[in-house]
Parts: C-alpha cells; sequence; structure tokens
C-alpha cells in the first residue's frame, strides 16, 4: 500500500471515529508537525503544539476533501498554530529540563546556537533540516510525509545545510 | 560534504552533521506516538485545573438548559397535530399514536402531519410524502424522506438533527430548513443557520437564504435563492461537469461571493486561482488570508475569509433561537 493509499485509510477510519486510527496517524506525523512548530517557536512550547495541531487536525478532519493530501494539510494546520502562537506569546529561550544534567555547558551552547542558526533559514529549508537533523528523519521519510518529490527535498536539505555552514561560521567569528 | 549521509544516513557519516544531529537531537518531540489524548503534559496541568473548574460550575449552571437535549434512547416523538388523514404504518393517526423507531408516516395530496423532534424541535411533514424515523437518542435524531418534502426547525448543537434522503444526508446547523426529494432530484433551502448537505462525493454547506439542488447522490453548489437565472445555469453546469467554472465567475454578484467560496473549496488546483481572483476582487480576503495559503487549500484561511462575509458563525447555532419558536 502507497503512503497515500494507507493515509486515505486511516483518514476515513479517524472520520468515523476510529481513535486507534487517528494513534496511528499521529505515530506517522508527529516529528513532520514538531519540525515545523520548532522552527517557529522555542522548544518548551513546540510539544504542546503538536498536541494542539492534532487535536485542532482531528476537529476539522471532516473539512479535508482529499485524504490522500493529509501531509500537506496538516503541515499547513502546523505552520497557523505556530504563526498563531506568536501573536498571544512573548517569546522565551527554554531549554528541555534533562539538558542540564547529561550535558555539558559548551554542549548546550552550541546546541542553542545550531539551533538559532537554523531558524533563521528560509521557512523551506528551516523545515527541512528540522526534520532530518532534529528529529532525525531521512530524505525520503520527509517526502512521504511532506508532500514534497524527493528532489525538492534534496535540494532544500542540500541549500540548507549550505546556508546553515555559513550561519554556523559567520556565528563564531 | 557527504549528500548520501544527509539525503538518508548512508555512506561516510559528515561530521558535522553527525554533530549538528547530536546537539540537536536533544529537541526531538518527546511524546511521538502518543495520541492527543493520552500525552502526559505537566505543563498544561495548572490550565487544565482552571478549565475544569470553570466547566464545572458552567455544567451546573447549565444543567436545566442540558435537559432539553436528553432523550431516552429509541423513545417515540408525540405528533403534534395533523391535517387531512395522514397514516402511521398505514393506520390512521389518532391522538394516542406516537412516531417511534421503524415508524413510517404518509401523508396523501391533502394531508399534513407535525411531529415534535424529541424535544428539541419541530418537523412538519408536507402533503404527498413518506417520513420514516430510523433513529432517536440523546444528541441524535435521523428520519428519512423517501419522497416529498419536510420542514424543520431545530434549536440543539450542529448535527442533532439529520434528514436522509437518497440524495444523501441533510444535517441540521441549527435551525430551520425545507427538504424536497422526489423521483431522483429536489432540493434543500435553509431558511435560519446553516445546513450540511453530505452526498456520495461531495458536500454542501448551505447559509440562511441559501438553497442547494440534489441530483443523483449529490447536492449541488449552494446558491442564495434570489440569484440571477444566468448564474443558476452555469453554476449547476458546472456542477454537471458540462461547463467551465469562467462562466460562473463571469455571472456572479459580489453576494454570490458565497458561492465562489464553496467552490475555492472543492475546485482543482487551476481553478482556485481564477476563483481567488474573483473573490478578492468581490470580497478582499480578511488579514492572514493569503493567495498562496488559499490556493494550497489551506482551509482554514477558507473558513476565515467566510466568516468575513457575514454569514453568520457555523458553530453559534444558539443565536438563533428565536427562528425556532
Amino acid at each position: 500500500m502507497t503512503v497515500e493509499a494507507l493515509d486515505d485509510v486511516l483518514v476515513r477510519a479517524s472520520r468515523d471515529g476510529d481513535r486507534s486510527a487517528f494513534g496511528r496517524l499521529y505515530t506517522r506525523y508527529s516529528r513532520m508537525v514538531h519540525a515545523i512548530v520548532l522552527s517557529r517557536v522555542p522548544p518548551g512550547e513546540a510539544d504542546d503544539l503538536v498536541q494542539d495541531v492534532f487535536v485542532s487536525a482531528l476537529r476539522q478532519l471532516h473539512a479535508l476533501r482529499d485524504e490522500r493530501a493529509f501531509g500537506g494539510w496538516l503541515a499547513t494546520i502546523a505552520r497557523n498554530r505556530a504563526n498563531g502562537w506568536h501573536r498571544g506569546a512573548v517569546e522565551v529561550t527554554e531549554l528541555p529540563e534533562e539538558i542540564a544534567s547529561s550535558s555539558t555547558q559548551e554542549d548546550e551552547e552550541d546546541a542553542r546556537r545550531a539551533l538559532a542558526a537554523v531558524r533563521t533559514l528560509p521557512a523551506a529549508y528551516r523545515e527541512t533540516l528540522m526534520m532530518r537533523l532534529v528529529e532525525g528523519m531521512t530524505g525520503p521519510e520527509i517526502a512521504a510525509r511532506t508532500g514534497l518529490t524527493p528532489e525538492s527535498v534534496r535540494v532544500n536539505l542540500h541549500r540548507g545545510m549550505k546556508l546553515l555552514r555559513e550561519a554556523l561560521k559567520g556565528g563564531s567569528e | 560534504m557527504s549528500d548520501d549521509y544527509l539525503w538518508d544516513r548512508s555512506g561516510t557519516p559528515d561530521p558535522e552533521i553527525a554533530r549538528l544531529e547530536s546537539l540537536l537531537g536533544r529537541y526531538a518531540l518527546r511524546t511521538a506516538g502518543v495520541p492527543p489524548a493520552a500525552v502526559p503534559a505537566s505543563r498544561r496541568h495548572a490550565r487544565v485545573l482552571v478549565a475544569l473548574a470553570a466547566a464545572l460550575v458552567l455544567l451546573i449552571a447549565l444543567g436545566a438548559f442540558a435537559m432539553r437535549f436528553l432523550w431516552r434512547t429509541g423513545a417515540a416523538w408525540p405528533i403534534a397535530s395533523v391535517t387531512g388523514g395522514p397514516t402511521i404504518n398505514g393506520q390512521p393517526i389518532t391522538p394516542a399514536s406516537r412516531f417511534g423507531i421503524g415508524d413510517e408516516i404518509r401523508t396523501d395530496s391533502r394531508s399534513t402531519a407535525v411531529v415534535e423532534i424529541a424535544r428539541v424541535g419541530e418537523l412538519t411533514i408536507a402533503p404527498s410524502s413518506t417520513v420514516t424515523l430510523m433513529q432517536t437518542r440523546g444528541g441524535r435524531h435521523r428520519v428519512r424522506l423517501d419522497r416529498g418534502r419536510v420542514s424543520a426547525r431545530v434549536w440543539a448543537p450542529p448535527f442533532t438533527f439529520s434528514v436522509h434522503t437518497p440524495a444523501g444526508l441533510a444535517s441540521d446547523i441549527g435551525c430551520a430548513f425545507d427538504l424536497r426529494y422526489d423521483g431522483g432530484a429536489g432540493e434543500v433551502r435553509v431558511t435560519s443557520g446553516w445546513v450540511d448537505f453530505d452526498g456520495e462525493e461531495r458536500s454542501s454547506l448551505i447559509p440562511a437564504g441559501a438553497l442547494a439542488e440534489l441530483r443523483g447522490q449529490n447536492p449541488g453548489s449552494p446558491y442564495y435563492a434570489d440569484a440571477p437565472p444566468a448564474f443558476r445555469a452555469a453554476l449547476r453546469a458546472y456542477d454537471h461537469g458540462t461547463g467551465p467554472v469562467s462562466a460562473v465567475i463571469a455571472t456572479a454578484r459580489p453576494r454570490d461571493a458565497m458561492t465562489l467560496i464553496h467552490l475555492l473549496e472543492r475546485a482543482p488546483r487551476a481553478e482556485r486561482a481564477p476563483l481567488y481572483d474573483a473573490l478578492a476582487r468581490m470580497a478582499p480576503p480578511p488579514p492572514g488570508v493569503t493567495r498562496d495559503g488559499v490556493l494550497g487549500r489551506d482551509l482554514e484561511m477558507v473558513d476565515d475569509w467566510r466568516r468575513s462575509l457575514g454569514l453568520g458563525g457555523i458553530k453559534r447555532w444558539w443565536v438563533y433561537w428565536r427562528d425556532a419558536l
């Protein structure tokens, strides 16, 4: 079964109230959604926002006309929710709780700097790199979830990485 | 740089990418695989407690109000009034008659019947109609219209009351509509609130003052009852796949923006651009609604745009209480 065909089945089942089907959609897409929101909001807010995106998607599922376009549709909701977060929040920089105990001070600083550098990139590169470097998704996975062609993902990764290297290099000078 | 490693982690790891993975991996989603409802979210606890407390107060305050929407599963509906000689399951309706699940009310060319929809509204069965009660319980009441016409007035949350027809399912979103179906064709006409009509392949969201034609197993696109004949003809042709969207746009008045918004939701990508441009001229999009977003089928944006047309809120069903009296 293709990615789109499986999405089609899961979306239809979810719309009929099948919570396990929606759980599978969550499992398949939560990392993509997290990467998209993390490219726009502080790390400490991203997990909650992922939940909000899925709750919103569940409520709006009846309005999705093309079940096979679920990934792109969900990505749009994630962008809107993340952009909306900025309208009602004061941005603060925060780190996950366990970092302090499991990382060196230098690593913490480098991680913060790397994340900030990714977030300066254009949206297409930023989101793709978040999926690859933060969530650990491969290029083919990113293409399957977002609906982008593998060629587009490859270009985004390549160009995004080039810009990221420049940003990090510039930041350390 | 190793493009293979960047692409799918194959080949020799690029040290810089591996270092970035190690650094940034700490920000990865920590709840992957857990559906939204089951996620423990400590940072939400305070908000959840406040919300629960508020909900409790609200529940107590609205207890009596909620009674309206309670109904014993399968309990028969009272028959409020009749004219002429309608029948229920082939027998004349008497003062003791009630409309239960599986019962069929038939009216001839000179009779009508009015039944109460549990406690949430009233259904008038016009002459020459056949209606069967399919389901009734708190929050969900369904009848089937095999032929003829019914008029419903309902004051209840969306999708509480629905009418099955061979063309699809008409669901009340508060609160008054007429539905006609006979011989493979019909129409649903909304006089207050909204109706959602779901066909085999298509859905139409119809606001007050508008109607949708029914044909086969799908509803047509909604349009206002006062739409000019040329617009209706162009829309009908487009719905049936025999006419271009450009003809619909060319004959649309500013008031027909409602119809174009509907088309924007279901049109293929190539047709969304001219629809967007026409709509933007008739009713400029509100802040936050962008051309790229709408063409990319951002349904939240489309909903925002629809709301900006001043058609009334779909979710604010309670404001139509006067029409349910």
